[in-house]
């Protein structure tokens, strides 16, 4: 058995539309087809397809919602060092301050 | 003694700053201060000269073996935790990576003793490298991979061999039997309740027929009445905090809901007098 390879496998099926479609038309031979574990292969089989298939819009939705917030973030910290170069007269290369790295999921 | 407070959001503040006597603790997300290195550690130190807070994380991938692939971060967060004096650290028992791939969302776990060692393995090293036990949360689940042991059979597991504690999300819980995957009841009478240290509260919403953890509503009563019940049986519950993190437009909500679970609270750390009250009222 490995965990790591069941979550690479379930992070296909949330994040990859193909993938998903795949395991749909036919969970076990899906689950055969990448897994040897007889445990690992019912799970991923007998996976809810409606929860399955709804989380995984979640998850488009918030990434969608990730990057725009991930750009509006880079955009403000430049303007922001460019401000703070202004008033010290420094030129933009003098200082670096890293961007947020607001990467991960909503909170729960 | 138990503090009561919210998740902090930018958007709450016109709503909550007349009424900030209903906080007494602000829920903030470490992974708000770890970026900007010396500039988010100033944050966080002056945040928390201005009052109680609690540290939660949603970055930390405990469930996966991305736990323990990013050390700058575990440092970051370590800093965060020493330039504030937050005792604990809470995170989720889920997983949001996989081998460096963003989910954007917590996983929920396959509750087998494979995956039960490598989040007990994760536990330790991120205890560790913080200085800090862990508070891990109950995610409410879409799906459910299933496994050998039910979600508190698993959760108890952790605990007993990290020493790690609990963050009880009641509100997660209850969408779970919602969605048809547990039963509450039972799951609580399982859990371990003395490792219980902290408690979520939040609003779901219903869309198509599936329940999520939407933190766009009232807190259902169902989850006050719960947290009522199980007040009396966490010795050692220190916060209960509600989040709110949508429709922030209708923040007398959150003051309504804050108002109800300080009258929970206060009932429970002060029984003989508030029955003494009612009785005379």
């Amino acid at each position: 058995m490995s965990v790591p390879d069941t979550q690479r496998l379930l992070a296909e099926l949330l994040l990859d539309p193909e993938a998903r479609a795949a395991w749909s038309a036919d969970p076990r031979g899906y689950a055969r087809a990448r897994l040897t574990d007889q445990a690992e292969i019912d799970m991923v089989a007998n996976l809810d397809p409606r929860g399955l298939t709804a989380m995984a819009a979640s998850l488009a939705e918030k990434e969608a919602r990730w990057r725009h917030f991930h750009d509006l973030g880079h955009k403000v910290m430049a303007r922001r060092r460019a401000d703070r170069n202004r008033q010290e007269g420094h030129t933009p290369e003098a200082r670096h301050t890293h961007p947020p790295t607001h990467t991960e999921p909503a909170r729960s | 003694v138990i503090e009561v407070g919210c998740a902090y959001r930018t958007g709450l503040l016109p709503h909550l700053v007349d009424h900030l006597d209903l906080v007494d603790v602000f829920e903030h997300s470490v992974d708000d201060f770890v970026a900007g290195a010396e500039e988010g550690l100033a944050a966080a130190r002056r945040v928390a000269d201005l009052g109680p807070i609690t540290l939660h994380s949603i970055g930390l991938s405990v469930g996966s073996v991305d736990a323990t692939a990013r050390p700058d971060h575990l440092r970051e967060c370590r800093e965060v935790l020493r330039a504030t004096g937050v005792p604990e650290l809470s995170d989720h028992f889920a997983y949001s990576r996989v081998e460096g791939r963003r989910l954007h969302d917590f996983a929920p776990l396959w509750r087998v003793e494979e995956q039960l060692e490598l989040v007990v393995g994760n536990v330790h090293a991120i205890q560790d490298a913080l200085g800090v036990p862990l508070a891990l949360e109950n995610v409410a689940m879409v799906f459910d991979p299933g496994g050998e042991m039910s979600p508190a059979e698993f959760a108890n597991e952790v605990v007993r061999r990290t020493g790690c504690r609990l963050l009880l999300d009641i509100s997660n819980l209850l969408i779970d039997e919602s969605n048809g995957l547990c039963n509450a009841g039972q799951e609580l009478a399982m859990l371990d309740l003395d490792a219980v240290t902290g408690v979520h509260l939040a609003g779901g919403e219903e869309v198509d027929g599936i329940v999520w953890d939407a933190h766009h509503a009232p807190v259902p009563t169902s989850d006050i009445e719960w947290l009522t019940r199980l007040l009396p049986e966490m010795p050692n519950c220190r916060s209960v905090i509600i989040e709110r993190d949508g429709r922030l437009q209708q923040g007398h909500e959150l003051i309504d809901d804050l108002r109800r679970v300080r009258a929970v609270v206060a009932a429970h750390q002060q029984p003989t007098e508030v029955a003494a009250a009612s009785a005379a009222g």
